[in-house]
């Protein structure tokens, strides 16, 4: 609850700490996910928009709750399949990206994406806050900055990889997998 | 820092004692934390990449000793920086946490940055931009003798003719148990525990005498 709660209310006041005249216009896009709405020159900047809210939008909303019916893979028929096919199995899968996640050096995210071309599925690292890009559509991802953990887990990434396995959305990967970007 | 001669492998101790002395600047429970297990972790993956470096040396398997280039790279650095990194440290109630104990860097510093307050500015303002993790350190280059501030990413060493003075470690875990993502107090207070006498000798005496 806490670590959580100090992302959402330090997040905008971190993007608020940005210069310039955009500034009070950030507050605006940390809810609306549309990145049409970002003035011109925030646009352009790289690491903090449209990377920052783009990559928080799409963690906050392929989390959910373990006890509902969205945090099981059965809610992404065709996305398990199209897992299983590639990677043997769904465990052959989490083993995988678990493998990934836990190697990842220095700050980044953890995406499991769709080639829009192929359809193929692949896992792949983004270091520090660059967003998935080069036709690869995010299905879902993890955060592996030491803040979306520390508080709970000090240095112990692996239990808390082990963990985020019981919250994944797997209702909104579906609809990642199937539609795009799953209207985000 | 020991090196076992006979396995080759490195060990490293801690050198707090105790541990709260840093505070309230760094608290009792990140020194712990960050000594026994993220600095313990960088020495143990270490040891085990240089072990099987040496047997991939030893059966010439080209493949095998660039695989590990990344492995040894990383935990060599964390290594590296984190051994710097205690040593350029001092409780704040001593003289080598004055900038008194270093006549001659001061100098250097009121020369290249106008003041010491200029520079604690700038540097301040070098570690609050970095993006992601890694260190920020004043260095020396060994050719010019000129002080410089640079950044190094991740767990990367100050390398290229470059010695370390000081350096000022701004992954997460340094801060986050007691300053959440406010790294502007974390900065703003470790000025107060830089252990200036160590720094003077390094930017004397080339690496200070650290042996890893």
């Amino acid at each position: 609850m806490q670590l959580s709660a100090l992302l959402f209310t330090q997040l905008p006041q971190y993007l608020l700490n940005l210069t310039g005249p955009s500034a009070t216009s950030l507050s605006a896009s940390i809810t609306n996910p549309s990145l049409s709405i970002l003035p011109e020159d925030m646009a352009k900047t790289k690491f903090t928009l449209p990377a920052l809210p783009y990559a928080y939008d799409v963690f906050w909303a392929n989390l959910a709750p373990a006890d509902t019916s969205q945090a099981k893979p059965e809610s992404a028929p065709k996305l398990t399949e199209a897992i299983s096919a590639k990677y043997g199995s769904y465990d052959g899968f989490k083993d995988e990206f678990t493998g990934v996640l836990l190697g990842l050096q220095g700050s980044g995210w953890g995406w499991l994406v769709k080639n829009e071309k192929t359809e193929q599925l692949d896992i792949v690292i983004t270091k520090d806050q660059d967003p998935v890009v080069g036709g690869l559509a995010p299905i879902f991802g993890i955060d592996m900055w030491e803040h979306a953990y520390y508080l709970q887990y000090f240095n112990d990434k692996a239990s808390y990889v082990n963990g985020i396995w019981n919250i994944i959305n797997w209702d909104t990967a579906e609809g990642r997998y199937l539609g795009g970007r799953g209207g985000l």
